[in-house]
């Protein structure tokens, strides 16, 4: 064959690809199912930990009560990749699939999604949203007309308190790390400021913008304070084995606002489960797929806390934990 | 892909385009690598957003996104012109402590807008034109700053700008002061970025400090894209190019999103969009070298 001929045949073929890709892959979608299945949509900003385990915890909530995806429903999960404007896309790309709810993980999805969504008059449950409320989710927590409903993880800070006490009883210098960049953390580092300070207790905070700059922050925490606390922080979350490294070195305990945090080794966390989180938000979406009206559902905000505990790295940092703060948690990680 | 999908990669890349012609300002035309788009995306964001909510008119709020953008753009030119910093050193240093005072500028990380005044709802009727209500406004807006950057390029002074980027010495020798062309070009450049990140706020109802990561890229790619597939030979054609490019690009996208079909997942969308780019880009050469053989 001489090359002419391979070459025009590789371009017929790119675009006979490229027309199939652009044009024909939703209708082949729908065609596909069985039927023309009821559609949920699942939008979310970054692959992370705990919003990917939020994630598996509404499917499997899901699966449990019945809906299993390609059966009676079609799940349809897209992830921006951490880019806004992908998540902007990503909910033009959903709706067109005429979804009978649309689930978005994280605030910034949520954002990109509500008022597409108001629009189209398809109902919207949130989750792993810290402040719903502030991020213009909704107008009122408890009353409202416009179908968005949700869970809300907002962390009580005094649970958070109460479990640095436990760890460190006399601690009078308390370090955080976190990104000012995340809405979430900033939140809770300002509550966190205020109920420290009538607990006489001092706040030191290091802040960095991305995972590289955690290992700088964290250096700068060192001599200065008695422990360190890291917030349900993205960014400090993704780097925690660095901190927890750091602070092996130095002898200093680390405590976490996050399961995943502990198991990656901190020593505790007296907070969510994430997947019983996603399975809340899936009970939300369960009812509304069964007919309830979104804006009828209150938006959960009350979740029971559990307290996780990493016993190796409890051993690594020098820390010695009571008996029966043992007793009540549950352990992980390694 | 359906209609709904189509119109919204469309606005997006409406939106976009404008990044595209403030990238193409500064890469082609000065010849300056300029990093500070990915903080003055945000900057036009930020600043547009804090002065509605602020109770601004969201038209002076775009305005003072537009003038934000102008000052970036100033800052990076004067660590390059004055302090003889490498091009790509001085906008990356923008960009950097633009972070800090986006975070400033805002309070907060992320201020939604939704149910404010935009200039969207304020300046344009709410009717749905073939299936978009930004749709209109946003080709008005992209048609208005496209127009004024080819007829400011074809100024004296545009020509001027346009003689630094190709050769700086001979532009000098014609008495032409490079130093302040760059200034020019760059504070026009960013104005065009801040403007885009103005509007992505006011369109999808928020800003949010971490929306202008991977701003150069998507500006860079709708840039070469647009001049792989179109002629770029007048300066009208190359700022259509990058508009046709920045909504390409955003198609690409959309495309990559309906592949899940095929056995690939969410995470493997930044994946598909490349191989679909690279794609993209082998067509014209593969056209040219088809040719040459027969």
């Amino acid at each position: 064959m001489n090359p002419k001929v391979i070459l025009s045949s590789l371009s017929v073929l790119i675009v006979i690809i490229g027309v199939n890709f652009f044009f024909w892959t939703t209708p082949v979608t729908v065609n596909s199912s069985p039927a023309n299945l009821p559609v949920l949509a699942i939008t979310q900003i970054i692959e992370h930990p705990s919003l990917d385990q939020e994630r598996e915890g509404i499917i499997q909530a899901l699966n449990k009560a019945g809906y299993i995806d390609g059966k009676n429903i079609k799940i349809i999960y897209q992830n921006a990749q951490g880019n806004m404007a992908t998540a902007a896309q990503i909910v033009t790309q959903l709706l067109s699939y005429k979804p009978k709810v649309m689930v978005a993980i994280s605030t910034p999805s949520a954002q990109a999604a509500l008022a597409p969504c108001l629009n189209q008059k398809i109902p919207l449950v949130f989750t792993a949203v810290t402040d719903p409320l502030a991020a213009k989710l909704v107008k009122n927590i408890t009353a409202r007309t416009e179908s968005v409903t949700g869970v809300s993880d907002a962390l009580a800070v005094s649970s958070q308190i109460q479990l640095i006490k436990r760890i460190v009883p006399n601690i009078k210098t308390l370090g955080v790390i976190y990104n000012a960049g995340e809405e979430n953390s900033t939140q809770m580092i300002l509550s966190l400021k205020t109920a420290l300070a009538t607990e006489n207790i001092t706040l030191i905070e290091a802040t960095a913008s991305k995972t590289s700059d955690i290992t700088a922050a964290a250096n700068t925490l060192i001599g200065k304070v008695q422990a360190i606390y890291i917030p349900n922080d993205n960014t400090a979350v993704a780097a925690i084995k660095s901190i927890a490294l750091i602070a092996e070195r130095h002898k200093l305990p680390l405590i976490a606002g996050d399961a995943g945090a502990v198991e990656m080794g901190a020593i505790a966390t007296y907070g969510y489960d994430r997947r019983a989180l996603g399975e809340k938000a899936a009970d939300l979406i369960i009812q509304i797929l069964q007919g309830a009206e979104a804006s009828a559902l209150p938006i959960l905000t009350e979740h029971s806390l559990t307290t996780f505990i990493n016993m190796q790295a409890a051993d690594r940092m020098g820390v010695i934990l009571p008996p029966d703060f043992i007793q009540s948690a549950k352990i992980i990680g390694k | 892909m359906n209609w709904i999908q189509f119109m919204g990669s469309i606005e997006l890349g409406l939106i976009y385009s404008l990044v595209a012609i403030g990238v193409f300002l500064s890469f082609r035309t000065l010849q300056f690598p300029d990093m500070t788009v990915d903080g003055s995306f945000p900057l036009g964001a930020a600043v547009c957003a804090a002065l509605i909510t602020h109770g601004i008119h969201p038209g002076l709020a775009t305005l003072a996104a537009i003038m934000a953008g102008a000052l970036a753009g100033w800052v990076t030119a004067w660590l390059s012109t004055h302090l003889r910093m490498l091009n790509l050193l001085a906008g990356i240093l923008t960009m950097t402590a633009l972070y800090s005072i986006n975070l400033r500028i805002m309070g907060r990380p992320n201020i939604a807008l939704l149910g404010e005044k935009t200039i969207l709802n304020e300046w344009f009727s709410n009717t749905t034109i073939v299936g978009s209500i930004h749709f209109v406004p946003l080709v008005l807006i992209a048609v208005l700053f496209g127009t004024l950057v080819y007829a400011f390029l074809n100024t004296r002074l545009g020509l001027a700008i346009r003689a630094t980027g190709n050769n700086p010495s001979m532009g000098r020798a014609q008495g032409i002061n490079d130093k302040t062309m760059i200034w020019l070009g760059l504070s026009l450049a960013n104005a065009l970025v801040s403007l885009a990140g103005a509007l992505f706020a006011q369109v999808h109802g928020f800003a949010d400090v971490t929306m202008g990561v991977g701003t150069i890229i998507i500006g860079l790619a709708a840039v070469i894209i647009g001049q792989a597939i179109l002629p770029t030979r007048t300066i009208l054609q190359a700022l259509l190019a990058c508009v046709f490019g920045a909504i390409l690009y955003r198609l690409v996208i959309a495309t990559a999103l309906n592949v899940g079909d095929f056995g690939l997942q969410a995470s493997d969308l930044n994946l598909v969009t490349a191989i679909l780019v690279a794609l993209a880009m082998l067509l014209p050469s593969l056209k040219r070298r088809v040719k040459a053989l027969s």
